[in-house]
């Protein structure tokens, strides 16, 4: 057997990113080929799935394989590659509007059923693409083109909302920070379950307000405080109780070993889909295909 | 008279119409080209203290507008194609219940999210089948930016009187395009305006109110706001209802209301065009969005040179003017018909209507035709 050891660049597409420059997404970028790296993974061995917005751009970023689908619709095509090809990283991405705005509704159901992927939101507060309009982590009072007299309605907190949605491993990172978040990125990847990390990765174009200086400035290593992981009821209060304002947590909330989808299913999905063997001879299948030729 | 100028893009002017028509609730997602009319609206309707919102996605964009229109709000959604896809069974919805809501629709460059910044006139087949069952909603379609403000004064008029979704199509070139706009014409524009409610049910009649009520097939229901007085209830629902909204899969009633549909559009509807006929000319322009442009250029430089040609101008693509297609189309022997797609969608919808004349189709993809095309297409054919 031999041993291959990677690094970051070997996962750098042809692709230079088409992100402004200073924007957030590069660090994010960066951590997860480092953290890839680091863990010794093939670049065959994952799959980096995203919906629309700037950040989904990432699969054409990385050299994995990569699919780029629909906006709020990673995490559905994801699961559905996860499950014909279990063996692989499936590893989703996207931005906050698409993972909590229009694709809110597959993450619920995304966290309860647990299949065994990472789910790497980057957090902006903003729409980017379409050149900064409100998005469901915008604080409030936030003045943006959809909102010009000030965002009226309350951000969501996609930590409690995946903790009370039977998340199996809740974590944030800042894309400021690049040697935490490839140990939470690292730790997601190898949670035996769904992951989710929330990333603040600052728009330097049309957010003002949720900047790298106010990250720098306000975020706390929760794990560094002595954090216990396994303790969901901790996770919620920190969650609940720092996530907006000046003092935010970031580390890992909560981990839970409970089966992945897969473990319950491992009948059906102890080898993939695609290298089932029929239950018929090559011949007879051979003879039923001609049948309608 | 003043020489007052604005530059002003078509989005501008289109929220300006809408809010003009009295357009009270807005809900949107971004999109782009799409996204430059969602900002007009949210600025200009927050700041009267109308309802402006931006939602979660296009579904629930379209479903807000749909509950707000059942309260008796004008209301309005804008987006492109991809988000006009996650609208779909929404818009059916609006179809069913009788509900006015206007879906201002800027094309980009398809299919699926295609390239958000290249042109594209490439929605016309969605549109004309967009609705499950074969039944057809208005599609109006814009021909410049100046043309923006009034027709989108007229679809929202056309989408109040008749009680059904309206499509106000437009395109990036249009909505994304600035250019100087003289205040006192449209000013005039305004003057010159018709403002239509939808007929309303008198709230304190005694008589009994059915939701989906109708005499002659060809009738608009009266509309009752939920929420209005006290004597009467009002159900709204998307599947197969008698007259009253109570669900009902094979009656009589059920299947009339369903006839009803087709029918009160396809008999109340009044074709919106142009006409501009030069005598002696055997060559017929049909055009319409950006495109009427390049045809109006081209022509320009044919008359000069003396070439004859005619020009009609569509802006309700849909329902088809078949009236002053057919009637217009044996008279000519050749008929150019330029589009931003590469099949020529609008030509095939009509193509049944022209018996003798020879048809050429001008067509692109993600950009605007060169009128020196149509210029030459008009030269070949005499």
């Amino acid at each position: 057997m031999t041993t291959v050891t990677l690094d970051a660049k070997d996962f750098k597409s042809e692709v230079h990113p088409d992100w402004c420059p200073g924007c957030g997404d590069f660090g994010v970028l960066n951590c997860l080929q480092r953290a890839l790296a680091e863990l010794g993974i093939l670049q065959h061995q994952v799959a980096v799935i995203s919906g629309i917005g700037c950040s989904s751009n990432l699969p054409g970023f990385i050299n994995t394989y990569g699919m780029h689908t629909l906006h709020g619709r990673s995490l559905p095509n994801a699961q559905g590659f996860k499950l014909a090809h279990n063996d692989m990283h499936v590893i989703a991405v996207g931005g906050d509007g698409d993972g909590y705005g229009i694709g809110v509704g597959h993450l619920v159901h995304a966290l309860r059923r647990n299949i065994d992927m990472s789910y790497l939101v980057m957090n902006n507060s903003i729409y980017g693409l379409t050149t900064g309009q409100t998005s469901p982590t915008s604080g409030e009072g936030m003045k943006t083109k959809s909102t010009p007299f000030g965002n009226p309605e309350a951000p969501l907190n996609p930590l409690t909302l995946a903790l009370g949605s039977g998340a199996s491993f809740v974590a944030r990172a800042f894309s400021g920070n690049p040697k935490q978040a490839i140990e939470i990125y690292k730790a997601a990847i190898q949670h035996k379950g769904f992951a989710l990390v929330d990333t603040f990765s600052p728009c330097v174009t049309f957010n003002k307000v949720n900047t790298a200086q106010f990250y720098r400035d306000n975020t706390y290593d929760l794990n560094a405080e002595g954090h216990d992981p396994s303790n969901l009821m901790k996770a919620m209060e920190v969650a609940s109780r720092d996530t907006y304002g000046d003092r935010i947590a970031t580390g890992i909330f909560y981990q839970s070993q409970r089966p992945c989808y897969e473990e319950s299913e491992k009948d059906t999905l102890s080898t993939p889909i695609v290298d089932h063997i029929l239950g018929i001879s090559p011949e007879r299948a051979a003879e039923l295909i001609a049948n309608f030729k | 008279m003043s020489t007052k100028q604005e530059i002003l893009t078509g989005a501008e002017l289109i929220a300006r119409g809408a809010i003009d028509a009295g357009v009270d609730f807005f809900a949107g997602y971004p999109i782009t080209p799409a996204s430059s009319i969602y900002s007009a609206m949210l600025s200009k309707l927050q700041a009267t203290g109308k309802v402006a919102i931006g939602a979660s996605d296009e579904i629930s964009a379209i479903a807000m507008c749909i509950g707000a229109s059942m309260r008796g709000a004008k209301t309005m959604t804008a987006t492109s194609a991809p988000g006009l896809c996650l609208m779909t069974e929404n818009i059916s919805h609006a179809f069913v219940t009788e509900s006015p809501v206007l879906i201002a629709l800027g094309q980009r460059l398809g299919p699926s999210t295609g390239a958000a910044t290249q042109s594209h006139e490439g929605d016309i087949s969605f549109l004309q089948h967009i609705i499950a069952g074969g039944y057809t909603i208005p599609v109006i379609a814009i021909n410049s930016i100046f043309n923006s403000y009034s027709l989108t004064i007229k679809a929202i008029n056309i989408s109040e009187k008749l009680r059904t979704p309206v499509v106000l199509l437009s395109e990036k070139d249009i909505i994304m395009s600035a250019t100087n706009v003289s205040v006192s014409a449209l000013e005039q524009e305004k003057q010159r305006a018709v403002f239509i409610n939808r007929p309303y049910f008198n709230f304190e009649s005694d008589e009994i109110y059915k939701t989906y009520n109708f005499n002659q097939i060809n009738e608009i229901p009266e509309f009752l706001a939920a929420g209005i007085g006290t004597k009467h209830r009002v159900v709204a629902t998307g599947s197969l209802h008698d007259k009253k909204g109570t669900l009902s899969k094979t009656s009589t009633e059920a299947l009339e209301v369903l006839e009803h549909l087709n029918a009160k559009i396809k008999n109340n509807f009044e074709d919106l065009y142009d006409l501009d006929e030069e005598s002696g000319a055997n060559t017929l322009i049909i055009s319409f969005l950006a495109s009427d442009l390049s045809a109006k250029e081209a022509i320009k430089k044919a008359r000069k040179e003396n070439l004859k040609v005619s020009q009609l101008t569509i802006y309700s693509l849909f329902p088809v003017p078949e009236k002053i297609i057919s009637e217009l189309t044996t008279r000519y022997q050749t008929i150019i018909i330029p589009e931003v797609n590469f099949s020529g969608q609008y030509a095939d919808a009509i193509m049944h209507l022209i018996n003798k004349a020879k048809v050429i189709k001008i067509n692109s993809q993600a950009d605007l035709i060169k009128p020196e095309r149509i210029y030459k297409e008009i030269k070949n054919a005499l």
